[in-house]
């Protein structure tokens, strides 16, 4: 089963010809189905292929609770008429074939394929993903933080430290905060600042960090990374 | 006393989902790695709001709540004891700046575990291509991180719970995984656990009677055992450095009232000692040590792994910066270099890279932009075999052996020599776009350049 390449005028006309006479990719609710399938569309399909488009803004009616329709979604190509296999190609959704490299995403596909799967392999762990996926969606996100410890090194043994951490302090980023600090001896009689942090990794970064801490040219010589480990 | 033991880095690698917080938070907790009287703290709350039976839980989320809220330093360096070993533990975060911390952090890892959920579905979604478990792992294989523990976690949610069935699934998955990174898996000892309820953490569980126990095969010698404490006990210690000549890329210098230049940096190889002439180089300097300071107290001698600062005679403090490498003048000491050839793995490039691109290196401490001045082979990830000659372009995820000309001057060295000099993190656009390896060096002209590979080990 499936629609042959989805991102294809024949695919879409392949649609178009399955949803002339049927509400819904499967049964007679929206569900997953509809789902996996809207999601590997590109775009609306175009206007003369009216029983595609017609279920296309149907189903975009649903983006705001697709996540609670009803099922579990499939790979695209358990979708469809039968005898038609599926092609589509850069797809965003994840539970699909792990056969061919279509990983549009960021992620990287360091590997290669994974050619030597069967498919009854390949069906089961769509499946537990799909159902991976169905539970993971039901848990609110949690928001990735990590834990950074920043060595802040002076100019000399005279460099006024307490100067130096109220800098470091004033710097304000949106998903950083500030944490406990303590002075580390290192030789001579200097000093370092070892100050923690917690940051939002989609937020805040090690560069933005440095930029602005060594940005206190008065005070500060260098910044390091000491620590930095998973929240 | 504990500050006898050897001291290990521990890098934990996983999916979001596999455990890897609460494992490492038990070990911590169990191991003594947290202070017992906070501990005591936390289990009279836990008693006194009728959560004893999920103490250990509690305390751990109080724990974590606490390192968000970045109250204690102390938390978010996670260290515990073993028997043989003093451990500091890496909890690996997904953010994008920590590959490049993995690779010029002053922690770097002698083992990684990695962490794997045998829970449906989740082990599934851990090795699948999302997730950073992947990269992290191949990067850990590229960094010479030859050590791996894997870790079959969260066993008690297993269907039926603590089913050999599925552990055997996922150790075929994780075998698989592993040899496709490079692993050989002979090597990787697989213990099933579960860091919630503490199966085989710290004492072996009657729970699983099928787990014949794990085997390792090195060529130091086999080991077996049945926990993942046990595992860290039989970790191959990391080796002493202390033969090679020396070599200590700078972080700072100091200028210091009545004392003179002193520049700061982490011994990586070999030792020094007052009285030594040291090389600087790029710098071009020598200079004589005239004595050595860890922590405000005089050292003899500063040895792999210290972090020391020195005084040197007749040195101005603008003739140095940090970038530095400082070796002994005597013994193989540091040289600029003209160009050298890295085998690189593309990680993050949005477009195609071609000769000519200039990204900026981080390497030890130095920050240098380099060209790719010539794509010499594209190679296959795994093998490191050739698959290409000079390829036209390169995109994310390829490797290759490509020829880089520092545009400043830079001292670094083949990774095979000294690793920490030979590793290097290519940032652009605020990312790490590529991770490379140092194969081999061409010293700047201006210096003999014969003497390239007489190294002792």
């Amino acid at each position: 089963m499936g629609f042959g390449d989805l991102r294809s005028p024949a695919g879409l006309a392949l649609l178009d010809g399955f949803l002339a006479d049927r509400s819904y990719i499967e049964s007679f609710v929206a569900s997953q189905a509809d789902v996996a399938v809207f999601e590997a569309l590109a775009g609306p399909p175009p206007a003369p292929l009216c029983h595609a488009l017609r279920w296309f803004n149907h189903i975009k009616s649903f983006q705001k609770e697709k996540g609670s329709l009803p099922g579990v979604k499939k790979p695209l190509a358990q979708y469809g008429p039968a005898g038609v296999a599926d092609s589509t190609k850069g797809r965003p959704t994840p539970p699909a074939d792990d056969d061919d490299d279509d990983d549009d995403d960021d992620d990287l596909d360091l590997f290669g394929s994974d050619e030597e799967e069967s498919e009854e392999v390949a069906r089961i762990k769509a499946e537990r993903l799909a159902e991976y996926a169905a539970r993971k969606s039901k848990k609110p996100a949690l928001i990735a933080k990590s834990s950074i410890l920043l060595d802040v090194k002076p100019w000399d043994d005279e460099t006024d430290m307490a100067k130096l951490e109220e800098c470091v302090r004033t710097i304000q980023l949106d998903g950083l905060l500030w944490g406990q600090s303590k002075l580390v001896p290192v030789g001579y009689g200097i000093r370092k600042l070892q100050i923690g942090c917690v940051v939002e990794d989609d937020k805040v970064g090690t560069d933005i960090l440095e930029e602005r801490i060594t940005g206190f040219e008065d005070y500060v010589q260098s910044m390091d990374v000491a620590a930095f480990n998973k929240i | 006393m504990a500050k006898e033991k050897t001291h290990i880095n521990v890098v934990i690698i996983g999916h979001v989902d596999s455990g890897k917080s609460t494992t490492t938070g038990h070990l911590v907790y169990k191991c003594g790695g947290i202070d017992p009287r906070k501990i005591e703290k936390f289990e009279k709350t836990a008693a006194q709001m009728g959560k004893s039976s999920f103490k250990y839980a509690w305390v751990l989320d109080k724990l974590k709540a606490e390192r968000e809220r970045g109250i204690t330093i102390d938390i978010s360096l996670l260290k515990f004891n073993t028997k043989k070993y003093s451990i500091t533990i890496i909890d690996a975060p997904g953010h994008r700046d920590f590959i490049k911390n993995m690779i010029t952090g002053t922690s770097q890892a002698d083992v990684a575990i990695l962490m794997v959920s045998a829970a449906r579905g989740e082990f599934e979604a851990g090795v699948s291509r999302s997730g950073q478990t992947r990269e992290h792992a191949l990067l850990a294989y590229t960094l010479g991180v030859k050590q791996m523990i894997v870790c079959v976690n969260k066993m008690d949610l297993t269907e039926p719970p603590y089913c050999q069935k599925r552990y055997d699934e996922v150790v075929r998955g994780v075998t698989t995984f592993l040899k496709k990174i490079g692993y050989e898996a002979s090597t990787v000892p697989f213990v099933p656990i579960s860091g919630w309820t503490g199966e085989n953490m710290i004492t072996p569980t009657q729970k699983m009677s099928w787990f014949q126990g794990w085997k390792v095969k090195r060529r130091e010698g086999h080991s077996s055992g049945r926990t993942l404490l046990e595992v860290l006990d039989s970790i191959q210690p990391p080796i002493r450095t202390i033969n090679k000549p020396l070599r200590l890329p700078l972080q700072d210098v100091y200028k210091i009232g009545g004392v003179g230049t002193v520049p700061v940096g982490k011994v990586e190889t070999g030792i020094l000692k007052p009285g030594m002439t040291l090389l600087f180089s790029p710098a071009k300097l020598t200079a004589e040590v005239k004595s050595i300071e860890m922590h405000h107290q005089g050292l003899q001698t500063a040895l792999p792994g210290h972090n020391v600062g020195f005084n040197i005679k007749n040195v101005a403090v603008k003739n140095l910066r940090r970038g530095d490498v400082a070796g002994n003048a005597q013994q193989d000491p540091p040289t600029e270099v003209d160009s050298f050839i890295a085998q690189v793995i593309v990680l993050n490039h949005p477009g195609k890279i071609k000769a000519g691109y200039s990204p900026v290196l981080d390497c030890h401490t130095a920050h240098v932009t380099c060209r790719f001045q010539e794509l010499k082979e594209k190679l296959d990830r795994r093998s490191g075999q050739k698959t290409q000659d000079l390829p036209q372009i390169l995109v994310s995820g390829d490797a290759a052996t490509i020829k880089l000309v520092p545009k400043k001057p830079l001292s670094v060295e083949s990774f095979f020599s000294y690793p920490s000099l030979g590793r290097f993190a290519a940032r652009d656009l605020k990312q790490t776009v590529a991770v490379g390896v140092i194969k081999s060096i061409e010293k700047a002209s201006s210096l003999k350049s014969t003497q390239k590979s007489q190294l002792s080990k």
